[in-house]
């Protein structure tokens, strides 16, 4: 039997780490192309990370990767899995469990040599270099990287948990995404599916529109008469308005109605009603995805100095520009970047080169390129894509997009589709394996 | 020797080594490859240094001049695919820099070309 026969058997009978996911354990690289930690850098230093996420658990790897053995890396993590926020809009259609989205952090720790912590930051000391957790420990750092992704507000009307708890976001894949599909299941043919859009910044700027579509093809084909209803607080469809406005003319047509420039003023979590700008609707699922903002350990320590949300930072380094030797990355981030999985693995390894550069007493590198890409599905079966690529521009000192680099598909195709699950399987790999 | 001399001679041998010890201690590390973070752009979907065995073509293994030539090529594309249209981000002498880094990651197992 070949081995990656008996990993697959061993997945399907219910052995090995339920943390896996199918896909990532059923077809991986070896060691060798995964890369090792070399020793011979030279380099020293201890850095911790805060948050595994897609930008975290990158971040941890290359700075093994590229620092070596002599660069000390802590990971600080609540969970003992990630769940990836990206393709969990495919739980919703059943095209997806939620256990194969998760990945566990064992391939850092054994691979790596990252030391993997599960715990709960209490506090930061910028000045003194250390990291207070929850069971009293501290762990002092040349430099701290934060990537804790984001963090919600709540709606009027939905400040009770019981309130709360009727209305799900499902913006961070996990319990909430799996109500959400039972409160899909649960729908009868005619009935409303209502939907929230807040402004941006928000994270992954095309997913609540793939969320509409995915909902929408499900509705049609198992509920029909159903309708998703979409409130959108910003005035148009922010990401791929080709593909997405063709899904909803289109594609479906008569099934998804949207609406830009909607303010949500309440909610009632117990008549199931919004308040709204164009008036009062009633639905069988509200799916409320709130404003968004940096996670609560950044707005906690003093670093969310862009408008009291977002982490300020200088994008040669990640460096927070509230505080020397805290480094912030991914969704949490005030930068010109989209807050999205993808281009949180890049922002990582820019800051991880960075810290490596710093700690050898280097500068960093002066013109760094970051790329966004995504695909979205606008059925079962087809899919769009969406790509951008960001250049340092010294004199704004921001990332700015590469003109004619950025763009989307030109229609949605089955071809897409397949790619799809490949660019997430190596996207996947690149961070956890 | 005038004595006077040599003095002045030891005077200037101390900053002198100052200098250069700090500047080894600069040194002992080794600078990081060029080209290697732009290059990481690639390892989403290309595995780590251009390896993947489970996602798009493996690109390690290819000379410096193939990927070059690729990339060039997909920039001029008129229905641009998404990596025709990603490869608009680079100007020619980072697909160079890019291409010369891959090219130099050894191959580790049989080349399978998705």
């Amino acid at each position: 039997m070949k081995r990656r026969d008996f990993i697959r058997l061993a997945s399907m009978a219910g052995i090995g780490a339920s943390a896996f996911s199918w896909a990532g354990i059923a077809r991986s690289a070896t060691p060798a192309q995964l890369g090792t930690v070399p020793t011979n850098t030279g380099i020293t230093g201890r850095v911790v990370v805060i948050g595994g996420g897609m930008g975290g658990a990158t971040v941890a790897k290359y700075l093994r990767l590229w620092g070596g053995s002599g660069v000390s890396v802590t990971l600080v993590e609540r969970e003992t899995a990630y769940t990836s926020n990206i393709l969990s809009n495919l739980v919703l259609n059943g095209q997806r469990t939620i256990s194969s989205l998760q990945y566990a952090y064992s391939n850092l720790a054994t691979r790596y040599g990252i030391k993997v912590l599960k715990g709960e930051v209490m506090a930061i000391d910028p000045v003194g270099h250390s990291v207070a957790l929850a069971d009293g420990s501290k762990l002092p750092y040349d430099r701290l990287v934060i990537a804790p992704g984001v963090d919600f507000d709540t709606f009027a009307g939905l400040e009770s948990p019981t309130a709360q708890a009727l209305v799900p976001h499902a913006w961070k894949a996990g319990p909430q995404t799996t109500q959400l599909r039972n409160m899909l299941l649960a729908m009868k043919p005619g009935e409303v599916f209502a939907m929230t859009i807040p402004a941006k910044p928000y994270r992954c700027p095309p997913g609540p529109y793939e969320r509409a579509c995915v909902v929408a093809d499900w509705l049609k084909k198992n509920r029909p008469g159903s309708k998703v209803v979409i409130l959108d607080a910003n005035p148009g469809i922010i990401a791929e308005p080709v593909a997405f406005g063709n899904a909803f003319n289109v594609v479906h047509q008569g099934v998804v109605e949207y609406h830009p420039g909607v303010t949500i003023n309440s909610i009632d979590a117990t008549t199931m009603s919004l308040n709204t700008s164009i008036g009062n609707l009633k639905a069988k699922v509200i799916n409320a995805i709130p404003p968004h903002k940096a996670g609560k350990v950044v707005v906690a320590n003093g670093l969310a100095n862009a408008g009291g949300r977002w982490a300020g930072v200088d994008v040669l380094t990640y460096q927070s520009t509230a505080a020397p030797g805290i480094h912030i990355i991914g969704d949490a981030s005030a930068t010109t970047q989209p807050k999205a999985g993808h281009i949180a693995n890049q922002e990582a390894k820019v800051c991880a080169d960075a810290i490596v550069r710093l700690l050898a007493g280097r500068s960093p590198d002066p013109s760094p390129i970051t790329n966004s890409a995504c695909y979205s599905p606008i059925t079962s079966d087809t899919a769009s894509w969406l790509t951008a690529v960001f250049a340092y521009d010294p004199a704004s000192g921001t990332m700015l997009p590469v003109p004619g680099a950025s763009g989307e598909a030109s229609a949605r195709s089955t071809e897409n589709y397949k790619e799809m699950t490949k660019w997430f399987n190596t996207l996947m790999e690149d961070s956890f394996a | 020797m005038n004595p006077r001399k040599l003095r002045l001679r030891s005077l200037f041998v101390l900053p002198i080594a100052l200098a250069s010890f700090s500047v080894a201690a600069q040194t002992t590390t080794t600078a990081p490859p060029p080209g290697r973070l732009l290059a990481s752009n690639c390892f989403q979907c290309h595995g780590y240094d251009g390896k993947s065995s489970i996602g798009f073509e493996r690109l390690s293994g290819e000379s410096a001049a193939e990927i070059y030539e690729e990339l060039i090529e997909m920039r001029s594309k008129s229905r641009p695919d998404i990596m025709d249209m990603h490869a608009r981000g680079y100007t020619d002498a980072q697909i160079r820099l890019i291409a010369d880094y891959l090219s130099k990651q050894k191959t580790t197992s049989t080349r399978t070309k998705r």
